[in-house]
């Protein structure tokens, strides 16, 4: 007999019994063969036993037996390759938000973290696309046969571990079965991250098929791009008795968050008098130390389509809740100053106050000079993405912003970058009982025009007259009171020769709460090198300060730290056939021009 | 069809010479056509006008004040940016002298004295080249080495005497790669009574082809970016605090190594860099005369009638230009009398050249004239399109037989 045939029959053995240990649970609970009952059990070791068999078998098939079927390029390089690299990403994500304790099947406490808030089995879904990702791409029917007789172990096994999981949990997780898909689902009505990117791959499968198949479409751009930026953080507080104490978080301990990476591929519609460009982007930022929303954040999966005078944009990307950008390390360092925060969460996740998915429409008009534009219209409709337990759906904010605004290209050629007013709006939902609005203006003044030596001021003023709550104490007062915020930011540029070269910015801030006689200020003061194109190195101080008025706040405080930290960012295009608007690196905060 | 560019119309209407002189043998190969005729020069660099003209007075440029004692061609020429449709769909913002792509073409007799008023309607900066053109080196155009760039809202007096005879042409020659890609460039013929080939030929129309690539990205990209640091730089010299550092011009190599060692990082080793993935470029639009095939101009020839095309190749590429049905002569290269003309069907052009080819009307019909690097029949990538128009005989029209179809993708 010949070596594949015999793992073959090996394989398909362990499957089988595999799943008539499911069969056998659900006819007997008793059983407890899946989820076994104990890491020292016969049940785990049965199952334990046999995955690797099988996940051996399937590997070793796909090499032995490979391109025994006739299978098309198109469906083994772009449809299966894809499927593999997506669904062990899907799981092993699955795996790092789960641990690997419960990841196997044992009992654990219940969380919801990471792709588990939107797929109750993102580890299963990303296992099944693996198999049969794996299968296509090898081009074998042995693998395949047995991939797919595996995959229907991932679609049972879910069934058995709600029944056990419902015992044990109870309440909180029925409320979970109620709004979270088994699987996925095209139903609900916010976003997830795995069906954006099942979308995703089907946006990439259907265009490179196409060029590929027919070899009549020009092919895309694809444009990386990124930051790595990483940074020693040297905390301080004050402490009631006026003692300066170290944080936790004190020293040579790397910060790795704001790292970000960007991948776009866009083409450009072809027709007569027709210059619009559709595409899509995919980007993933590390979040920062403990985030709730997990080590790795997908901060950008949208559509995005854009005309001469327009632009159209759907799905996961930075809020546009803040209408100037300022200068700070990074982008949460103003969180409470500068930015509409999201007033259903009181967690310590940014990442959930600085992206969303989004329906965005903008509309630019063309001045006379070349590249002029004025931006009359954008973010008119935005979902925020939803706290750790996902009961909130629908729109969470609508935004209008007017704003004239200075091609990047031409920052230094008039006296003002940006100037501008937008208004958002939350509308009553879960705690809030009326909407809160929000008012903001602001302005980016050239104070020299001089490209050498480019001095620079940036002004936001926001203003809500708050919200009504149920239960004040729940949300953060930060969100919900009547509050005026100031943020001021000078910043000096050094160019010799038209090579930025020196940059250095002292920012102010201050929000006051005049119900709740409370307020809150921060400095921020930066100073930054660049030793080549894209590459700095720089130091930043922060000094806040928070009035004991606020309810979590026992005495008034002030925390102060220094941050030392390297950056890198750079951008590159592939087939480049056109040219762009904007920097794909404008998708994420920046701190140097 | 509207044509926007009155360029090509200018450039591509054939001059009528008044003599509709027929050749006595009207067939190829004659024995008339293979050598020049008596007064045929030994150098090519020695045409027969040679010895009218005073050698001090072509290279000497007459003092402003000593204008009134010299009639002068006057020509006025700008460049500015215009909106240029290659095809119906493909429309480019070009640099343009007088709005016209390719640039008008200046006629004018050997031994002319040319004044060219060019005056800079742009936010970048220019200047103008007489290619092939023996002028005084002050007007040769080339910035920084013989003259300084014209600036912006500025103007500069070209003045030369036109010599020697033959096809020349003219271009911008600041940022060359980019200002010559983006149609700064033009024909100047200069025309003589004693030309060779003209006595030879006794040809009745005339006609100039440019050839032209565009490769509508670089274009594009560069320009953004060429009028963002002009932008900068017309700021700092409006408040003079441009230095030669941030110009990179430097008086001499001395004061450029001086800089260097001062800690000055030349341009070269910055991370800038002006093309795409390299130092290629990659045209994906081709024409001639500022149109690309089906909406090139044809070549109108009739039956017993010669033709002479001057061929300009003002783009990045060399091109095989292939006649189809008619063996052709070669008769000049770059503007220059060939010692004998060459009989041919396909003639290479490389970047900067011009050639002139005789075209005896022996074979009526619809013949394509194109270039035989056949990628280049495209436009933007489809077959056929690009460097390719119609040798057209005008009787066609009412003779039976099949007529010319346009194909746009084959």
């Amino acid at each position: 007999m010949e070596l594949k045939t015999t793992i073959l029959l090996i394989t398909l053995l362990a499957e089988v019994a595999l799943l008539i240990g499911l069969w056998a649970t659900w006819k007997v609970p008793a059983l407890q063969i899946w989820p076994p009952p104990s890491g020292k059990s016969w049940q785990f070791w049965f199952n334990w036993g046999l995955f690797p068999i099988v996940y051996l078998g399937v590997g070793l098939l796909g090499q032995l037996d490979s391109n025994g079927l006739a299978l098309p390029s198109v469906v083994r390089l772009e449809f299966g390759l894809p499927l593999v690299i997506l669904g062990l990403g899907i799981s092993l994500w699955g795996v790092a938000a789960l641990g690997i304790r419960r990841s196997t099947g044992l009992p654990g406490t219940f969380r919801v973290v990471g792709p588990y808030r939107c797929c109750r089995n993102p580890q299963y879904v990303g296992i099944i696309a693996t198999f049969l990702g794996y299968g296509l791409w090898t081009a074998s029917g042995m693998a395949l046969l047995t991939g797919i007789l595996h995959a229907l172990w991932y679609v049972f096994a879910p069934f058995l571990e709600e029944r056990t999981l419902l015992q044990r949990f109870g309440e909180p997780y029925r409320r979970y079965l109620e709004t979270v898909p088994r699987f996925f689902s095209f139903r609900k009505k916010t976003f997830q991250p795995i069906t954006l990117t099942f979308l995703f791959l089907l946006g990439g499968i259907l265009g490179s098929s196409s060029t590929s198949l027919f070899a009549q479409e020009v092919v895309p751009r694809l444009t990386l791009g990124g930051r790595g930026l990483v940074s020693w953080n040297y905390g301080f507080l004050t402490t009631a008795d006026g003692d300066l104490v170290r944080t936790s978080a004190f020293g040579p301990t790397d910060d790795f968050s704001d790292t970000h990476i960007l991948l776009r591929l866009d083409k450009k519609i072809y027709g007569i008098n027709k210059n619009q460009v559709a595409g899509t982007v995919l980007g993933f930022t590390l979040t920062d130390p403990e985030s709730p929303a997990g080590p790795v954040y997908l901060s950008q999966a949208h559509f995005f389509w854009w005309g001469r005078s327009w632009e159209f944009l759907i799905g996961r990307t930075r809020l546009q809740n803040f209408l100037i950008e300022f200068p700070t390390l990074r982008d949460d360092d103003l969180l409470d100053y500068a930015f509409v925060r999201n007033p259903y969460i009181s967690g310590d996740a940014s990442e959930f106050d600085l992206y969303g998915n989004v329906v965005r429409v903008s509309f630019f008009q063309n001045k006379a000079r070349f590249m002029e534009t004025f931006q009359v219209a954008s973010l008119v409709k935005a979902y925020i993405e939803q706290p750790p337990t996902p009961e909130l759906s629908g729109v969470q904010m609508f935004s209008v912003e007017f704003a004239y605004r200075l091609p990047e290209p031409l920052r230094f050629s008039g006296l003002f970058r940006k100037i501008g007013i937008r208004m958002d709006l939350n509308p009553p939902e879960e705690q809030l009982t009326s909407w809160r609005p929000t008012l903001t203006g602001g302005l980016d003044v050239n104070l020299t025009q001089n490209p050498l030596a480019n001095w620079r001021l940036r002004f936001q003023v926001m203003y809500t007259p708050g919200a009504q709550t149920i239960q004040p104490a729940i949300l953060s007062q930060n969100t919900t009171e009547k509050s005026l915020s100031v943020v001021a930011s000078l910043s000096f540029l050094k160019s010799p020769y038209q090579v930025p070269r020196l940059f250095a910015t002292l920012t102010g801030a201050y929000r006051m709460y005049p119900d709740i006689d409370a307020w809150q200020r921060k400095i921020i003061a930066g100073l930054f090198y660049q030793i080549g194109a894209g590459i700095d190195v720089g130091v930043q101080y922060e000094a806040e300060t928070v009035s004991e008025s606020f309810q979590w706040v026992l005495h008034s405080w002030t925390s102060q730290a220094i941050k030392v930290l390297f950056s890198f960012e750079y951008e590159t295009m592939f087939n480049a056939y056109f040219t762009d608007r904007e920097t794909i690196l404008n998708l994420e905060h920046g701190f140097a021009p | 069809m509207e044509r926007k560019s009155r360029g090509s119309e200018k450039a591509q209407a054939p001059v009528d010479r008044g003599r509709r002189a027929f050749l006595k043998v009207a067939t190829a190969g004659t024995a008339g056509a293979l050598f020049w005729g008596k007064t045929a020069p030994l150098r090519a660099d020695q045409g027969p006008s040679l010895s009218s003209l005073k050698w001090r007075e072509k290279f000497i440029v007459p003092k402003p004040s000593q204008d009134d004692q010299i009639s002068y061609r006057e020509f006025q020429i700008d460049v500015q940016t215009t909106l240029h449709e290659i095809l119906p769909g493909v429309k480019l913002h070009l640099l343009a002298f007088n709005g016209q792509v390719p640039g008008p073409e200046i006629r004018v007799k050997e031994g002319e004295w040319v004044k060219v008023k060019f005056t800079n309607k742009t936010e970048l900066l220019h200047t103008i080249h007489w290619h092939g053109v023996d002028v005084y080196y002050e007007h040769d155009g080339v910035p920084w080495i013989t003259q300084r760039p014209v600036m912006p809202g500025k103007s500069f007096l070209y003045k030369f005497q036109a010599y020697p005879a033959g096809t020349r042409w003219y271009h911008c020659h600041y940022a060359t790669p980019f200002h010559l890609g983006h149609s700064m460039h033009g024909a100047i013929i200069i025309e003589s009574d004693d030309d060779p080939i003209l006595k030879t030929f006794q040809y009745s129309r005339d006609y100039t082809l440019v050839l032209q690539t565009f490769d509508t990205f670089f274009l594009k990209d560069e320009f953004n970016k060429m009028l963002e640091r002009m932008k900068q730089r017309l700021w700092l010299m409006k408040h003079k605090k441009l230095d030669a550092k941030t110009i990179a011009v430097f008086k001499n190599v001395q004061e450029f190594l001086k800089a260097v060692e001062e800690g000055w990082m030349p341009p070269y080793l910055s991370e800038r860099n002006q093309f795409r993935e390299g130092a290629d470029l990659t045209p994906n639009f081709f024409a001639i005369n500022g149109k690309a095939y089906p909406l090139t101009d044809p070549i109108l020839i009739r039956q017993g009638e010669t033709i002479r095309v001057r061929l300009i190749n003002a783009g990045e590429l060399i091109h095989s230009l292939h006649l189809h049905g008619h063996q052709f002569w070669w008769v000049a290269q770059d503007g220059n009398p060939l010692l004998q003309p060459i009989k041919m069907n396909t003639l290479d052009i490389a970047p900067g050249q011009t050639k002139d080819i005789i075209i005896e009307g022996y074979n009526p019909g619809y013949w394509t004239f194109h270039d035989h690097i056949t990628t280049r029949v495209t436009n933007n990538g489809i077959y056929p399109g690009g460097m390719l128009t119609l040798l057209v005989y005008e009787e066609m029209a009412e003779r039976e037989g099949f007529k010319p179809m346009v194909s746009l993708d084959q």
